[in-house]
């Protein structure tokens, strides 16, 4: 067995390992589902953006100076004199821009145009963006740097990093929670669920019950364990279908009672990095044990 | 691949994780050191990030904004009342998303209507070239502990209005 037992042994097969795991190709195929889902959900993303954008992006809505500030060292300026017309162009074009990628013209282009544009207005105006826009927004980013049209192989780092964002995801959502006193103490699920901003179907009387109280307790500590787990299973190859399982679960639950825009649906999307086609398996698909 | 290629591949690739984990590190002393190389780079690329869903507290109390103009002639119209949107519950799940976008904004005008109420107004006034003042009716929901929550007891609704504020 080729087990080292030196340091030098085990520095050098840690190299290895590393070359091996970020320098691997695969089939430019493999990007095309999760590109497709990608665009599909960007176009939806900057369409939705038309119910706010004059309020936010319009040089007669919020001034830059209110909605910019909160931005952090670095702000773009090059949105902050749009007028009526020029934000619908900018959002038409991003649309467009998000149906190039979908469709596979000049897929990186578009990628990188409709990435552009969004961070564009992020820097004029902070204040709409949710997770949704943040996930796709860096999904997005890594997988251009993969060669998204045409035949042959490309890299496989690109795909890594989206699987290991949607991890982060799940990890980062857990440990915040983990602070949290209400989901310590089991209540969190209660008073989301009777959040009528949030809520998809009213749950109140079930709510105002000690064994529902009970059930959502179990519910916000299964959430947390959920999510911790899914962080871990979903990077491991040989757990990854039971991840993919528990995740498609949790994202169907949520979308099912809760009504917080596209996030379920882009969660699910991006399980589309996880798994690829397979004209020999059961379903055409199978999950990817690389 | 050329050893050039390879070596810069694997300097963007570190680059990026360490932009990930400082982008993730909240108020960590690792993320000090970080921040200034990692993070601010990453958040000027749009890739700065933040996943506290509902954490680490919800929200104990729902709020909504009613704007309202009042014009010269005394006559009142509302502009925009979050409670009542546009899209319902209940109306096709596609709609509902839009909603999810205004309701990020009408998040700042609730918690802090002395700050951004009037941004708000002044927008308003300015988009639909309007006359007269406008006032913002916050409306919040005060939802009861689980463990004193007994059947049939409501959730307590107010109201508390801010401004006018006149428009320009």
């Amino acid at each position: 067995m080729g087990v080292p037992v030196n340091g030098r042994g085990i520095v050098r097969a840690l190299c290895q390992g590393w070359l091996a795991y970020w320098e691997g190709r695969v089939p430019v195929a493999r990007y095309v589902p999760l590109r497709v889902g990608l665009g599909i959900v960007f176009l939806a993303q900057y369409l939705t953006m038309l119910p706010i954008a004059h309020l936010q992006f319009d040089t007669r809505g919020l001034a830059p100076a209110d909605v910019g500030s909160s931005w952090g060292h670095v702000r773009y300026t090059l949105f902050d004199g749009l007028t009526g017309g020029q934000v619908d162009a900018v959002i038409g074009i991003g649309a467009l821009a998000s149906v190039g990628l979908a469709a596979g013209v000049f897929p990186r282009v578009c990628g990188a145009v409709a990435f552009v544009l969004e961070v564009l207005l992020l820097h004029r105006s902070n204040f709409w963006q949710d997770g949704s826009d943040c996930l796709v927004r860096c999904l997005v980013f890594f997988v251009c740097f993969a060669r998204l049209s045409g035949t042959g192989g490309t890299g496989i780092w690109p795909l890594r990093f989206a699987r290991l964002q949607v991890a982060i995801v799940y990890l980062a959502t857990a440990i915040w929670k983990l602070q949290g006193r209400d989901w310590q103490n089991g209540s969190a699920l209660y008073w989301v669920l009777q959040d009528p901003k949030y809520q998809r179907i009213s749950i109140d009387g079930l709510l105002a019950t000690t064994a529902g109280q009970d059930l959502v307790a179990l519910g916000a500590w299964a959430t947390v364990a959920v999510e911790l787990a899914l962080a871990v299973l979903l990077m491991v190859p040989r757990t990854r279908k039971a991840g993919l399982g528990l995740g498609t679960l949790l994202h169907l639950g949520i979308w099912a009672t809760m009504r917080i825009g596209l996030f379920s649906p882009l969660m699910l999307v991006s399980y589309l990095a996880f798994v690829e086609r397979d004209a020999t398996a059961r379903w055409g698909w199978r999950v990817s044990g690389d | 691949m050329t050893l050039l290629r390879r070596v810069g591949l694997h300097v963007w690739i570190v680059a990026l994780l360490l932009g990930l984990l400082s982008s993730n590190l909240e108020d960590d002393p690792l993320d000090h050191i970080l921040e200034p190389w990692f993070g601010r780079p990453f958040a000027a690329i749009g890739l700065r990030q933040y996943w506290a869903m509902f954490a680490p507290d919800p929200v104990h109390n729902a709020r909504f904004v009613r704007m309202t103009l009042t014009a010269p002639d005394g006559s009142q119209t509302e502009l925009w009342d979050t409670e009542e949107p546009p899209f319902p519950p209940g109306s096709r799940a596609w709609m509902g998303v839009g909603y999810q976008r205004l309701t990020k904004w009408e998040k700042q005008v609730a918690l802090k209507p002395d700050r951004w109420g009037k941004p708000t107004a002044e927008a308003l006034c300015r988009l639909g070239n309007l006359h007269g003042s406008i006032s913002a009716t916050i409306v919040a929901y005060t939802t009861p502990p689980p463990l004193r929550r007994q059947a049939g007891t409501q959730i307590a609704r107010s109201e508390s209005v801010a401004g006018p504020w006149v428009c320009p």
